[in-house]
């Protein structure tokens, strides 16, 4: 008797959360799923968490066009004439201060400071410092905020790139582009709120980047970023397989939709609504995702904007290509990697292809998302995970040499919605080695990052295992100087 | 000698304020005293006259070290003179009292009951006078409620509540004058003039006082107010003096702020200018937030009813409200969402909501676009990739509040100046691959000195 009692209230439950589940993602439930949430109309939005944006938003998508490997900051943004000056000569211990390197460079018995022929010029109406090897950013420079004082803690790549995504070093947190969808949800129902496009320099090897990058952590699991691969499909197993069409994938879907319901009706498990949201935006997915990366029907001058690689797939050109349409087409987070910036040995040359490599597109993806217009509300962000030292790693010549990581110090830029204009933020001493002004921690950009979605980083939380987690930890202090 | 006698009156003259008690007590009893007598028909005859005595005594007492008090200066003279022969007067009833009272002088019993009648007027006025002086007239009835300060014709104090808008809120009103009036205004009023210097009003804070002008607009460390607030708090000059509470280290960082941006009398906060230092302070102080707003985050409108959110999101719109704390709402329409026309008109409902407007790639014509007539609160508005002209966007002429307008992909030609004219907060216009030509742009972006005009890239090449 008590069982059945225990048993039908459970059965109550369930029917009422089936239903509002539900009701959220049909038009038709619309108007009753918020009727029944009965405060805020936020709650209309697919997975929107009701109370955010907490105040206005500047930015309402994010493209974060990652430098995988970590770029000198010397050869391109942080000019240093005294580095050429004291070329071949050791680095002061004063400057180092004790501060470890990586077992890579640890026992070698000598620092010199290294710089290659770089020339650099000042640009632009703010006179910011660009290199010779950036001719495309003196466009834009005008347009960024340059930030030459990130710093971070982690020295080598994976724990580095890990705590730029997720906040920790360690593995296993929510990627700050699921925060992101998680908190304000998708305005396209269609395409997913977290899209990771992947591209590799073809004249240096990458340093590997896992999936956990772009993981959702403990957040639900349709907030993981989802990977468009280059080629002709770009999502794997998203196109039906031969023999199947459209409307038996449908009816498919739909005995699989029961079955999974019927599983939840026992288990309860939320992971298997998740299951049933992917499957439902998977089939939304099969025309939306082909239409969005058609490029055939792009003018060529848009090509000669980009460059000619962007007609290239699995190109960071074909990429920045993309991450404007998928931004015209509101996709909340477009998250892109470069790989191939890690350049122990061989930097002079490197530098030039990897330059040539992404130039000319950042410029362009700026140029471009401004001219429709798009800036207003788009924050773009350009850097990787630390920057380089100061020193050579291995031999020294003029020509030749490489640097090792430095995570002391080093630029990234940012551009767009509330981010100010033409300015340089933060300073580093004459071998930037050390930060002398303005530091920004990698916590201070996650930060920032949320304020200008209209996020308070403090209390923007998920709790998970007993505690509440925060994608700044305890940490964090928003840069209200490089703010509109 | 002089330095000596003066000091001498100086030291005798502070006792006046204590002293001044006793006759009061003494002679307030004496009439209380004869009241009962008078009432339960007693004799106390005895113990008023010896209370009249003492009263007598206490008053010359009070009357010769006021004098001495009175030589230090600092007060109002009017006031003063009042409070001097008020406080003589009552020296003289007294003694004429109490010399009848112990049978010494004849007079009319009734004369001696008018006597006491006047003394107890007398006391209550030059008593009242003497407090002014001390403290201020405005200390009596400060904390009074409304209606019993109304009746004694007390000046009635402004309670300030600091908006939240540090547009609204004026430095010296509504900042200075406050911190001037709970640490300086006791002394330096209209009454009780230490110094010969009032600061209760522009006039007379520019009239400065005995050391001449006490503010130099531009220059704090040239003030003489901001030096005396600053010096060490034992030196003499030391203001507030004797033991008052000074003024807190965020006190005299606002008269600074005020008196080096120019000490002016009317302008807001925010035509101050506050540096960051000062930006502290005032969200301490205050809770004023400072930083500058964009007008959605600053004006406020009704919440758009559920219903009619939900109507926009049945016709394919996106249509939220732009933040939790923020009435206002964004609408857009899909891009892969086509919407029916008729659809727009659903938007009637929410016209002083709508601040960001998304409807490019709608197939809109001009006529269409009398949809926007009223959306006086847009800010940003999205028409780009529709067939509209010029002659369409008359509608939108003079919207305050616009500042974005993008207009790439459109019809409009070079006249649309005329209506970029109009649009008072314009920022940004958006121009790319519509009719206006480069030179056209080039002109617009002359006329518009602080819009920023974007053509796009030039497709020539």
């Amino acid at each position: 008797m008590n069982l059945d009692k225990h048993i039908h209230q459970i059965n109550n439950h369930i029917n009422r959360r089936t239903f509002l589940y539900n009701g959220l993602f049909s038009l038709g439930g619309l108007a009753l799923s918020s009727m029944t949430a009965g405060t805020s109309v936020n709650s209309m939005l697919a997975g929107t968490t009701p109370e955010l944006p907490h105040f206005s938003p500047k930015a309402k998508r994010i493209i974060y066009l990652f430098q995988s490997g970590a770029p000198s900051q010397m050869e391109l943004f942080d000019y240093k004439p005294k580095l050429k000056a004291m070329f071949g000569q050791e680095l002061p211990a004063s400057v180092r201060q004790g501060q470890r390197v990586t077992g890579m460079t640890a026992d070698q018995r000598s620092f010199p400071l290294a710089m290659g022929d770089f020339p650099f010029d000042q640009y632009g109406s703010s006179g910011a410092w660009l290199s010779d090897l950036l001719p495309y950013h003196r466009d834009i420079v005008d347009d960024i905020c340059i930030v030459k004082s990130m710093y971070t803690e982690a020295i080598n790549h994976d724990p580095a790139i890990t705590f730029f995504q997720t906040g920790s070093q360690q593995a296993g947190r929510p990627s700050i582009g699921s925060w992101i969808s998680y908190g304000l949800g998708s305005e396209n129902a269609n395409l997913p709120g977290f899209v990771v496009l992947l591209s590799r320099s073809k004249w240096n090897g990458g340093q590997p980047l896992y999936a956990k990058l772009w993981g959702n952590g403990f957040l639900p699991s349709e907030h993981q970023g989802v990977m468009f691969r280059s080629g002709h499909d770009p999502v794997l197993y998203l196109a039906n397989p031969p023999g199947m069409d459209r409307s038996s994938r449908r009816r498919m879907l739909d005995y699989l939709a029961d079955l999974n319901e019927s599983q939840y009706e026992h288990t309860l498990d939320e992971d298997i609504q998740s299951r049933i949201a992917q499957y439902e935006m998977a089939y939304r997915m099969q025309v939306a995702v082909p239409e969005t990366l058609d490029i055939s029907q792009e003018p060529d001058y848009i090509f000669d904007m980009y460059g000619e690689d962007a007609r290239v797939p699995g190109t960071y050109a074909y990429n920045c290509l993309l991450a404007r349409k998928l931004a015209e087409n509101d996709v909340r987070f477009v998250q892109l990697y470069h790989q191939g910036w890690d350049m122990h040995g061989g930097l002079p040359k490197l530098i030039k292809e990897l330059t040539s490599d992404t130039d000319q597109a950042s410029a362009a993806l700026l140029k471009d998302l401004k001219q429709r217009g798009l800036l207003d509300d788009t924050l773009v962000i350009w850097g990787g995970e630390f920057g380089r030292g100061c020193y050579s790693q291995g031999k020294l010549t003029p020509e030749n040499y490489g640097r090792d990581h430095h995570p002391r110090c080093f630029t990234i830029w940012m551009a767009g919605a509330g981010v100010k204009k033409g300015i340089t933020y933060g300073e580093t001493d004459d071998f930037s080695y050390n930060i002398t002004k303005n530091p920004v921690h990698v916590h201070d950009l996650q930060a920032t990052i949320l304020h200008l979605m209209g996020i308070d980083h403090l209390r923007f939380t998920k709790k998970y295992q007993g505690r509440r987690f925060r994608l700044t930890d305890v940490h964090g202090e928003v840069v209200k100087d490089i703010l509109t | 000698m002089m330095l000596l006698e003066f000091q001498l009156a100086g030291f005798l003259g502070r006792f006046h304020p204590i002293v001044v008690h006793l006759p009061i007590g003494f002679l307030l009893l004496a009439g209380l005293a004869e009241l009962i007598a008078r009432k339960r028909n007693k004799n106390l005859d005895g113990a008023i006259s010896i209370m009249l005595l003492s009263g007598a005594v206490a008053a010359v007492l009070a009357v010769v070290l006021g004098w001495l008090l009175a030589g230090e200066g600092g007060y109002d003279e009017s006031t003063l003179f009042w409070h001097r022969w008020v406080g003589v007067a009552v020296a003289v009833v007294s003694i004429i009292a109490w010399l009848v009272k112990s049978g010494q002088l004849q007079l009319a019993s009734k004369t001696y009951q008018i006597s006491l009648v006047v003394l107890v007027l007398l006391i209550a006025i030059t008593g009242h006078l003497g407090g002014n002086l001390t403290h201020g007239p405005n200390y009596l009835l400060e904390y009074a409620p409304e209606p019993v300060s109304a009746l004694l014709g007390g000046t009635q104090k402004q309670n300030i509540v600091l908006a939240d808008d540090p547009d609204s809120v004026k430095v010296y009103e509504h900042i200075i004058v406050p911190l001037l009036e709970s640490k300086c205004m006791e002394c330096h009023n209209e009454t009780k003039l230490k110094g010969d210097l009032n600061l209760q009003t522009q006039e007379a804070i520019l009239a400065g006082g005995d050391n001449g002008d006490v503010i130099v607009p531009g220059n704090a460390h040239e003030s003489e107010i901001f030096k005396r607030i600053t010096l060490r708090p034992d030196n003499k000059k030391f203001m507030p003096p004797g033991g008052k509470t000074p003024l807190s280290y965020n006190e005299v960082k606002l008269i600074e702020w005020w008196l080096e941006s120019g000490a002016d009398f009317d302008k807001s906060v925010m035509e101050t200018g506050v540096e960051p230092e000062m930006k502290f302070v005032l969200a301490q102080l205050y809770g004023l937030d400072t930083d500058p707003k964009s007008y959605v985050e600053r004006a406020f409108v009704e919440a758009a009813s559920s219903d009619n959110l939900t109507q926009l999101v049945d016709a394919g719109f996106y249509a939220q409200p732009i933040a939790a704390n923020n009435n206002f709402i964004e609408v857009k329409k899909k891009r892969t969402t086509d919407i029916d026309k008729s659809s727009l008109k659903l938007m009637d409902n929410v016209k002083q909501q709508v601040t960001w407007l998304h409807v490019g790639g709608a197939g809109l014509t001009d006529t269409d676009l009398s949809f926007l007539q009223g959306m006086d609160n847009l800010t940003r508005l999205h028409l780009e990739n529709n067939p509209i002209t010029t002659a369409g966007l008359k509608v939108i002429e003079g919207f305050p509040h616009l500042e974005s307008l993008n207009l790439y992909g459109t019809e409009v030609t070079g006249d649309v100046l005329d209506i970029l004219k109009t649009l008072p907060s314009l920022k940004k216009v958006y121009l790319w691959q519509s009719k206006v030509t480069r030179e056209e742009a080039a002109q617009i972006q002359e006329a518009l000195p602080d819009v920023d005009v974007d053509a796009g890239i030039s497709l020539s090449s």
